[in-house]
C-alpha cells in the first residue's frame, strides 16, 4: 500500500517541473526518495567521466560485461564480434570475427570462458579467452522444451555450477535453463500475468465456456539477466508495471517488492558485489536500488538533442566493474559511457552495506553523515530510526520513524514508548478510575436518598424537551429500533431538514477529522490531501446518492419524498456519527499489534451503517426486501450514468471552447 | 490481560536488545569517511578537468601558395591578402609568418562535396527564402556573384550581389593593430521584393583544421570555457555545437504544453561572452574572434572533424530572419513560420591574432580582458577573499485552507549567526532572500513591505547596522524579470512580455506560473523599489534572473527587440546603482558587468558535450582581479574535496545556503530543492573551506591570472601577476616538481619557484 502511495506521488511529482538551485557537472539531476515517499533531487550520485574504448570502432553496442578482474567484454552487433578491454579501459582483443552474425548478449564466467547469445545464428556460443570456439548451444531438443517454441538467444548467464540461463525472444515460460552439456533443465522464473481491474472484471463477466475460448493471456516473457556473487538470478521485463524487477531465489520466486518500480522500459539489469542493483530503462534513465529492493538514486535522462555526456540515446547494456564503475552502451549512439560514483554515493553506499548485515549501530555514523548533506533522505531516516530503536532510544526512533514514514518501525518503537508510559502511569491511572469508581456509586447512593441530582436532572429534560435537541437526540434511536424509527421519522415527522442538516455538517466535521488525525500507524491519507480534494470524496458520492435515489425511487413506486431521503440518508449514519471520533482517538494510542481492534471497528461501523441505510431505503419508499436490492442498484448504476453525462458534458463544452479559440486564433494571424 | 502479556513479552525481550546493542558498540570506533581509493583516477582524465599539453611542439609547417591573391593592406603586425573573386583572405602573422587562410587551398585533396568546398572558399554564406518560400543556400562562389573590391589603406569594401538570391550587402575588412575586423553594416543590407534574408555566416573556415593535422584546439565559452581538441576519430558526436549567444530568445521558442521527462535532464551551460577562438600550434598561433555586433542575434558554431566533413572549424552564425511556432489552437496544433521583418542588426567580428605564449586560451583570455577593460564594459572592482552566505529567510507553505509563510530564518537571526563566523572569517557577505511579504515563491514582482513573520521594517534596520559594525554587507535578493500569476504589482494584460506568436512568455514553477515583465515595466518597478531600498537603509542588493535572461518583447508598442532590452536593462542597473548602492548580479551576461560589483554563481564546468576534451577556466581569467566571483552553493556538491580544490584553482570563492530551521522542514514548498542548508549542520564546514580559501586564494587578491599549466593529469598550476602560483593536486598521490611538494589532494603556493608549502592541518 505504501509502494503504491509512493508511486503515484512519485507520478504526481513528474507532472510539475523542477527548477534547480544547484548547478552541477552533470547534465541530469539525481534523485531519491524522500522521507514520504516522493523522489526529490539530491547531490550527484554518479557522474559521467568519459566513453570506453574511443578509438575502436563500435557501431551497435548491445550489452556488456565485466568479469570479476573488471575486464569488459561488449557485443557488437553492428560489428559483430565481441570486444575485449582491460580495467584499465585498453583494448585487447576481439572474439567471435566470422562466427558471430548478430551477437545480442555476453557473459564471461569464473573459468574465464565467454559465452556469446546470437540472435540471428540462433546460438549460443562458448569461446575461450583466445577466442576459440569451444561448444555451440543450439535450440534444445528435447520434447519438454516443445517442437514449436522458437529458440532466439538474446542474453545469456552461468552460473557457479555450470547452467546457462538464456533469454529468449518472446520466451513467455521464462529463462531457458540449460546444462553445461546443452541438456534442457527446465524454465526458471517465469512471469505472471498482471491481475488488473480490467481483466477481473472481464473474468467475472464471462461464461466458463466463453472464457475457454478467449484470447488466453499469456505473460511477458523477461528481456534481461544478471547474476550476483551469490549465484542469485536477477531479471529485467519490459511491457509490464508488475515485477519489472525480480531477484529469484533457487525456488524462482521473486524475493523483491512486486510494484517496485512502474518503468515499462527497462533493459538491463547489474548487481555490484554488495547486492545494490542498478538497472536502465530506454529512456536513459539508470535507477540504482538497494538489496532489499528500495530505491536509492535515480540518474542520466534522455538525449535532448545536445549530445551530452551522461545522456542516452538508446541504451542497452549496463555492468558494474569490481571498481564500482559503472558501464552503459547507447546502440544509437554506438559508444559505451562511464560514470563514476561520487563520495556522496559512496558514503550512502558504505552505510547500506553495514545496514545490510543488520549492523545498525554502525552505519549510523554513515548514514547521519548523508543526513547532513540531504536532511530528507528517505532510507538514511529509516535506518537511524532502527539504529536508535536498537539502542533503546524509543522516542529518537520514534521520530525518525515518522519522518522516514516506516510504518512497521513506528509501530514498534510506539509499542515500547507506550509500555514504558504505561509502566510508569499505570498506578495513577488505575487509581484514578477506582476513585472515579466510588465516587459514582457514592453520589447515586446519596441521589437515592435525598435527591440532590434531580434539579439538574429536571433541567437536563428542559433541554431535551426543546424541539431542535429532541431531534438531534433522536439518532440514538436508531441504534436499537432502526425500523420504528424510520416510521416515526417519516411519519411523525420526528426529524427536521435542520436537525439533518446540523448532523450533516457535524459528519463533515468528523470525516475530516478522521482523516486527518488517525494515528501516524493508520492514517490512509497521503501528507499532500487537501482539504477541498476530501470533502469533494466525501461529499460527491453522498449528494449523488441522494439525488439519484430520489429519482429513481419516483417512478419506482417509492414512497419517500426528497425530504426523506435527505433525512433518513444522515440518520441512517448514525453510528459512523457516533464512533467514528472514538476510533479516530482510540487510532492515535494502538500499534500494530492491536490493529484487529481498529481494522474490526471501522469495519463493524460501516456495516452497520449500511444495514441501517438498506433499512431505511425499505421503510422511507414501502418497499419490499427484493424491491429495495433493486432500488440499490438501479441507484448505484444512475450514480454511475450521472458521473458520465457530466464528464461528457464537460469535455464536449472543452471542445467547443477550444474550436472557437482556434477559430479566431487562425482568422486574427492569417487574415 | 492484553497488557500484561505484552508486558511479560517485553521483560523477554529487553535483555536480548540490550545485548546486541552492546555488541554493535564495540565495532563502532571507526571514523565515518569512506576509504578512497585509486579509483577516481579516470575523472581527471575526462573533459571536466583539462589535459596536459603534448610534449613535441613543432613548429607547424605551411606551404602557402598566393595565387590569386592580392595584398590589400599591411601593417606592423599583420598583412591581409584578399582573393577578389570569393572575397576569401589570407592573413599573415608577421612575428612568426603564420598565414591564416579563410579559405582552403587545394580543396581537391579533402573529402568535401560542393556545397561545403563552395561555404569554405566563399567569404559569405547566405540562407535565403526564395519567393515560394522555399529555404536555400547560396555562397559567393555558388553562382560566380563578382564582388566589387575597393582597396583602402586599411583594408578593402566589398559590394556584393548575391546573383541568385539576390541580396546585396557590404563588407568591409580592416586591419587594427593586431586585430582584423570584418564588419557588414546594417544600412547596407538590401533584400529583394522577394526573396528574405535568413542567416549569414561570415568566413566560417577562417582557421579550419582538417582531421588532426595539427595540434591545437578550438575553444568555445560554454560555461566557464572548453576546449575541443583536433583528435584523430575523436568524436562520436553527430550534431555540432551550436550555441545562441547569451542564451536562447525566449520569444521565439515554443510554449512547452507537457511537461515531459525531459525536465530532469538540466539545460546546457548559457553562453555568457560573444566570443570564440582557435589556436593552430599551442603557444604557436592561435586567434580570438570577439562578435562586437549581431551578438543578439547570433549563435556560435563549432564543428569538430567528424559531424558533417572531417574539419573542424568554428564560426558565427547570424539569424536575420528566426523560425518560430506559431500555434492556431488551444492544444498547440500550429505551424512553423520565420519572421516577417528582418531583425535590425548589422554584423562586426573582430579577430585578436595571437602569437607565441599568448596562443592558448589564456592568452585569448587576457586579450579579451584587455579589450573589455579598454572599451570600459569591465572595470576594477574591490576584490576580497570572502564567502557568500546566502540566507532564506521565509518560503511559503501550502496549507490546509489557506496558504501561510514558513519562516526559515529570521532577519534577527542572522547577526547571532555571522558574528560566530566573523571571528575567523574577515570578509563576509550575505545575500538575504525570500524577506518579502508572502516569503521566496509567488509574489514578485512586488516586493514591499516585509514579510511579518521574519521580522517588521525596525528589525530589517537593526540587522542592517549589526552587520555594519562587524563590516558585513547585507544585499537583499530579488528579480526585476519574473512576475509571478496573481502577484501584485503589475498588469497581467499590460505589463507582460509577449512572444512573437503573441503568446505571454511564461514558465511554470512548481505549480505556479510565472511571466517575464516586459522591460519597460521592470525599469519602472526598479525606479519606484529604488526609492523604498533607500527609505528602508538598504544600500546593496542582490538581482536574479535579470542578469543573464536576455529575450524580445513582441508586446505591441512596447515591443523591446534584444538590443533595446539590453539598454533597458542597463538603464535598470544604472538606477540601482546610482540609487541604492552596490548590485551584487547572478551569472551576468558581459553587457552587465560594469554594473556589478560581484559575480555570483560563476560557472564552474562546461555542459559535458561528448565533443568537448577539456574545461577551462576562461570566464575566470577574464573577470579574476577585476570583479570577485563567486561558485554556486557549496551545499549541493557531491565531492566536496574536489570542489573546493576547483575553487581554488579557479580563483573563485565559496558560497552557501543557509537557514536557520532545519531544511526539511522545505520538504513540501517551492524549495525542496533546498535539501541540506542549516546553519548548524555547515558552520564547521565553512570554517574548514574558509581556511583552505584563504589560505591559498587569500596571496592573490586583487591579481590576475598570467598563466595556467597542466604539467600532469590532475594537476594544475596558475600563476598569478604577483608571482605567485597556485599549485592544485587533485590526484590520491604526493605531486612532486622543481623543489615543491603538493600533498595529495590539497594544494600549495609557491613564490616564483621557491616554495612556500601549505601543509595540511
Amino acid at each position: 500500500m505504501k509502494r503504491i502511495a509512493q508511486f503515484v506521488a512519485f507520478l504526481v511529482f513528474l507532472l510539475v517541473p523542477i527548477y534547480s538551485t544547484a548547478s552541477a557537472s552533470v547534465p541530469y539531476q539525481t534523485e531519491t526518495l524522500s522521507a514520504g515517499g516522493q523522489t526529490i533531487e539530491t547531490q550527484t550520485a554518479y557522474t559521467p567521466v568519459g566513453t570506453l574504448l574511443p578509438d575502436v570502432e563500435i557501431m551497435n553496442p548491445e550489452d556488456i560485461f565485466s568479469d570479476t578482474k573488471g575486464n569488459l567484454y561488449i557485443a557488437d552487433s553492428g560489428t559483430k564480434k565481441i570486444l575485449v578491454a582491460d580495467k584499465n579501459g585498453k583494448f585487447v582483443r576481439e572474439i567471435g570475427k566470422g562466427v558471430l552474425k548478430s551477437p545480442t548478449g555476453v557473459y564471461v564466467d569464473e573459468n574465464e570462458n565467454i559465452y556469446v547469445a546470437d540472435y540471428e545464428v540462433e546460438k549460443v556460443f562458448r569461446f575461450s579467452q583466445d577466442g576459440k570456439v569451444e561448444e555451440v548451444y543450439g535450440k534444445p531438443d528435447s520434447p519438454l522444451f516443445g517442437k514449436s517454441s522458437s529458440f532466439k538467444p538474446q542474453k545469456v548467464a552461468v552460473d557457479r555450477r555450470g547452467s546457462i540461463y538464456v533469454i529468449s525472444e518472446g520466451s513467455t515460460n521464462g529463462i531457458i535453463q540449460l546444462s553445461k552439456d546443452g541438456g534442457f533443465l527446465g524454465y526458471y522464473g517465469v512471469n505472471s500475468t498482471e491481475g488488473s481491474f480490467g481483466t477481473f472484471l472481464q473474468k467475472l463477466l464471462t461464461s466458463e465456456s466463453k472464457k475457454a475460448n478467449m484470447f488466453m493471456k499469456t505473460p511477458p516473457a523477461p528481456d534481461n539477466i544478471a547474476l550476483d556473487d551469490q549465484g542469485l538470478v536477477y531479471s529485467v521485463t519490459e511491457g509490464t508495471t508488475n515485477e519489472v524487477i525480480k531477484k529469484l531465489n533457487v525456488a524462482g520466486k521473486n524475493m523483491l517488492f512486486p510494484d517496485i518500480s512502474d518503468e515499462k522500459s527497462l533493459q538491463d539489469i547489474a548487481v555490484d558485489h554488495d547486492g545494490n542493483i542498478f538497472v536502465v530503462s530506454s529512456t536513459g534513465e539508470i535507477y540504482e536500488y538497494d538489496s532489499f529492493g528500495n530505491l536509492l538514486f535515480i540518474f542520466g535522462g534522455k538525449d535532448d538533442g545536445t549530445n551530452r555526456l551522461g545522456l542516452f540515446k538508446q541504451p542497452t547494456g549496463i555492468t558494474i566493474d569490481p571498481e564500482g564503475r559503472l558501464y552503459v552502451t547507447d546502440k544509437e549512439r554506438g559508444m559505451i559511457q562511464v560514470f563514476e560514483s561520487t563520495a556522496f554515493s559512496k558514503q550512502v553506499h558504505e552505510g547500506i552495506a553495514l545496514f545490510k548485515e543488520g549492523r545498525y549501530v554502525e552505519s549510523q555514523k554513515y548514514w547521519e553523515e548523508v543526513l547532513k548533506m540531504n536532511s530528507s533522505f528517505g532510507l538514511a531516516h529509516s535506518a537511524m530510526g532502527s539504529a536508535y530503536y536498537k539502542q533503546q532510544d524509543y522516542d529518537k526512533a520514534l521520530e525518525e520513524y515518522e519522518f522516514a514514514n516506516d510504518v512497521f518501525g513506528y509501530s514498534d518503537s510506539f509499542w515500547e514508548v507506550r509500555h514504558a508510559w504505561m509502566q510508569e502511569n499505570l498506578e495513577t491511572v488505575l487509581f484514578a478510575l477506582i476513585f472515579f469508581g466510588i465516587l459514582y456509586y457514592i453520589v447515586k447512593a446519596i441521589d437515592k436518598k435525598k435527591g440532590i441530582l434531580n434539579q439538574p436532572r429536571r433541567q437536563i429534560g428542559a433541554i431535551k424537551k426543546q424541539k431542535l435537541i429532541g431531534e438531534l437526540l433522536f439518532l440514538f434511536k436508531f441504534f436499537r429500533h432502526p425500523i420504528d424509527s424510520f416510521y416515526y421519522l417519516k411519519r411523525k415527522q420526528y426529524a427536521s431538514i435542520l436537525s439533518a442538516t446540523i448532523l450533516y455538517v457535524i459528519l463533515i466535521v468528523e470525516y475530516i477529522y478522521s482523516r486527518f488525525y488517525t494515528g501516524f500507524i493508520f492514517k490512509t491519507v497521503s501528507s499532500d490531501a487537501n482539504l477541498v480534494g476530501e470533502l469533494l470524496l466525501l461529499l460527491v458520492p453522498l449528494a449523488l446518492f441522494i439525488v439519484v435515489n430520489y429519482l429513481v425511487s419516483t417512478i419506482n413506486d417509492g414512497e419517500g419524498r426528497f425530504k426523506d431521503i435527505y433525512i433518513g440518508t444522515i440518520y441512517s449514519l448514525a453510528p459512523f456519527l457516533l464512533f467514528s471520533p472514538i476510533l479516530t482517538l482510540l487510532s492515535n494510542v494502538l500499534t500494530y499489534n492491536e490493529a484487529f481492534v481498529y481494522v474490526f471497528s471501522i469495519r463493524i461501523i460501516y456495516a452497520w451503517c449500511l444495514i441501517i441505510l438498506f433499512i431505511m431505503l425499505k421503510e422511507i419508499h414501502n418497499y419490499t426486501f427484493s424491491d429495495t436490492i433493486r432500488n440499490i442498484f438501479v441507484t448505484l448504476f444512475g450514480m454511475v450514468i450521472m458521473l458520465l453525462v457530466v464528464f461528457i458534458v464537460f469535455v464536449l463544452i472543452d471542445q467547443v471552447y477550444d474550436f472557437v479559440y482556434s477559430i479566431i486564433k487562425e482568422a486574427v494571424l492569417r487574415v | 490481560m492484553y497488557k500484561k502479556l505484552s508486558i511479560a513479552l517485553l521483560t523477554l525481550l529487553v535483555p536480548i536488545s540490550v545485548f546486541a546493542a552492546q555488541d554493535d558498540k564495540k565495532s563502532t570506533e571507526q571514523p565515518p569517511v569512506p576509504t578512497e581509493n585509486s579509483q577516481n583516477v579516470m575523472k581527471y582524465t575526462s573533459s571536466s578537468f583539462t589535459k596536459p599539453e603534448k610534449e613535441s611542439a613543432a613548429p607547424i609547417k605551411q606551404k602557402n601558395s598566393f595565387q590569386g591573391f592580392e595584398k590589400a593592406a599591411e601593417n606592423d603586425n599583420l598583412a591581409l591578402y584578399v582573393n577578389e573573386e570569393t572575397l576569401a583572405i589570407k592573413i599573415e602573422n608577421k612575428k612568426t609568418k603564420y598565414v591564416w587562410n579563410s579559405g582552403l587551398d587545394n580543396p581537391d585533396q579533402y573529402r568535401l562535396n560542393k556545397t561545403w568546398e563552395q561555404m569554405a572558399q566563399s567569404a559569405i554564406t547566405v540562407d535565403y527564402m526564395d519567393r515560394r518560400g522555399k529555404v536555400k543556400t547560396e555562397s559567393i562562389t555558388t553562382n560566380d556573384s563578382r564582388p566589387r573590391v575597393k582597396m583602402n589603406d586599411k583594408g578593402f569594401t566589398a559590394s556584393l550581389y548575391m546573383n541568385q538570391s539576390k541580396l546585396e550587402f557590404e563588407v568591409n575588412v580592416e586591419l587594427q593593430e593586431n586585430d582584423l575586423v570584418v564588419s557588414i553594416p546594417e544600412n547596407e543590407i538590401r533584400e529583394n521584393k522577394y526573396t528574405k534574408l535568413i542567416s549569414m555566416r561570415v568566413y566560417p573556415f577562417l582557421g579550419a583544421v582538417n582531421k588532426s593535422d595539427i595540434n591545437g584546439y578550438m575553444f568555445i565559452p560554454d560555461g566557464s570555457g572548453a576546449l575541443i581538441r583536433y583528435e584523430k576519430n575523436g568524436t562520436k558526436a553527430d550534431a555540432p555545437f551550436t550555441g545562441s549567444i547569451y542564451g536562447d530568445d525566449e520569444a521565439f521558442l515554443k510554449t512547452k504544453v507537457k511537461k515531459e521527462e525531459e525536465e530532469k535532464v538540466t539545460p546546457v551551460e548559457q553562453i555568457k561572452m560573444p566570443v570564440f577562438g582557435t589556436v593552430h600550434g599551442v603557444k604557436q598561433n592561435g586567434f580570438l574572434a570577439v562578435i562586437e555586433e549581431g551578438y543578439t542575434h547570433g549563435d556560435i558554431l563549432a564543428y569538430p572533424s567528424g559531424v558533417s566533413t572531417d574539419f573542424n572549424w568554428i564560426s558565427s552564425e547570424f539569424h536575420f530572419r528566426k523560425e518560430y511556432y506559431q500555434p492556431t489552437s488551444k492544444n498547440m496544433k500550429g505551424l512553423n513560420v520565420y519572421q516577417k521583418t528582418k531583425n535590425p542588426f548589422g554584423v562586426k567580428l573582430r579577430y585578436m591574432f595571437l602569437q607565441d605564449d599568448d596562443a592558448d586560451y589564456v592568452g585569448m583570455a587576457k586579450a579579451y580582458q584587455n579589450h573589455l577593460s579598454d572599451t570600459k564594459q569591465l572595470e576594477k572592482q574591490d576584490d576580497k577573499t570572502g564567502v557568500r552566505l546566502e540566507f532564506l529567510g521565509g518560503e511559503v507553505k501550502e496549507g490546509l485552507l489557506w496558504d501561510s509563510v514558513l519562516p526559515m530564518t529570521k532577519v534577527t537571526d542572522i547577526p547571532s549567526m555571522t558574528s560566530e563566523l566573523k571571528k575567523d572569517i574577515d570578509d563576509l557577505f550575505v545575500v538575504y532572500k525570500g524577506w518579502s511579504e508572502g516569503g521566496l515563491t509567488g509574489t514578485l514582482p512586488q516586493k514591499f513591505p516585509f514579510e511579518s513573520e521574519l521580522g517588521n521594517s525596525d528589525d530589517v534596520k537593526d540587522t542592517i547596522d549589526s552587520l555594519k559594525k562587524d563590516n558585513i554587507p547585507l544585499y537583499f535578493y530579488s528579480d526585476y524579470t519574473k512576475a509571478y500569476d496573481g502577484a501584485s504589482g503589475y498588469s497581467g494584460s499590460k505589463d507582460v512580455a509577449k512572444k512573437i506568436s503573441a503568446e505571454t512568455i511564461s514558465h511554470s514553477e512548481d505549480k505556479k506560473t510565472l511571466y517575464y515583465l516586459s522591460p519597460e515595466k521592470s525599469l519602472a518597478i526598479a525606479k519606484d523599489d529604488a526609492k523604498e531600498f533607500k527609505k528602508q537603509g538598504i544600500s546593496n542588493v542582490a538581482i536574479d534572473t535579470s542578469g543573464y535572461t536576455l529575450f524580445s518583447d513582441f508586446s505591441g508598442k512596447k515591443s523591446s527587440e534584444r538590443n533595446q532590452t539590453i539598454k533597458t536593462y542597463q538603464k535598470l542597473f544604472g538606477t540601482l546603482n546610482k540609487e541604492v548602492g552596490n548590485v551584487a548580479l547572478y551569472e551576468p551576461n558581459t553587457y552587465l558587468w560594469n554594473q556589478a560589483d560581484r559575480y555570483l554563481d560563476i560557472p564552474m564546468n562546461a555542459s559535458n558535450y561528448v565533443f568537448e576534451t577539456d574545461t577551462v577556466p576562461f570566464l575566470q581569467i577574464v573577470l579574476k582581479g577585476y570583479m570577485p566571483y563567486y561558485a554556486p552553493f557549496s551545499n549541493f556538491q557531491s565531492d566536496s574535496e574536489d570542489q573546493m580544490l576547483r575553487m581554488i584553482e579557479y580563483g573563485a570563492y565559496p558560497s552557501y545556503l543557509l537557514t536557520k530551521e532545519a531544511s526539511h522542514l522545505l520538504a513540501k514548498t517551492a524549495s525542496s530543492d533546498v535539501y541540506t542548508s542549516e546553519y548548524s549542520i555547515w558552520k564547521d564546514k565553512i570554517l574548514y573551506q574558509y581556511e583552505n580559501i584563504k589560505k591559498s586564494l587569500g596571496e592573490v587578491e586583487g591579481e590576475e591570472i598570467v598563466s595556467r599549466n597542466v604539467p600532469q593529469t590532475g594537476v594544475v598550476e596558475v600563476e598569478y601577476s604577483n608571482g605567485k602560483v597556485i599549485v592544485v593536486n587533485y590526484t590520491n598521490a604526493t605531486y612532486k616538481s622543481n623543489g615543491i611538494e603538493v600533498k595529495p589532494k590539497y594544494f600549495a603556493v609557491t613564490e616564483g619557484g621557491e616554495s612556500d608549502e601549505t601543509t595540511r592541518q
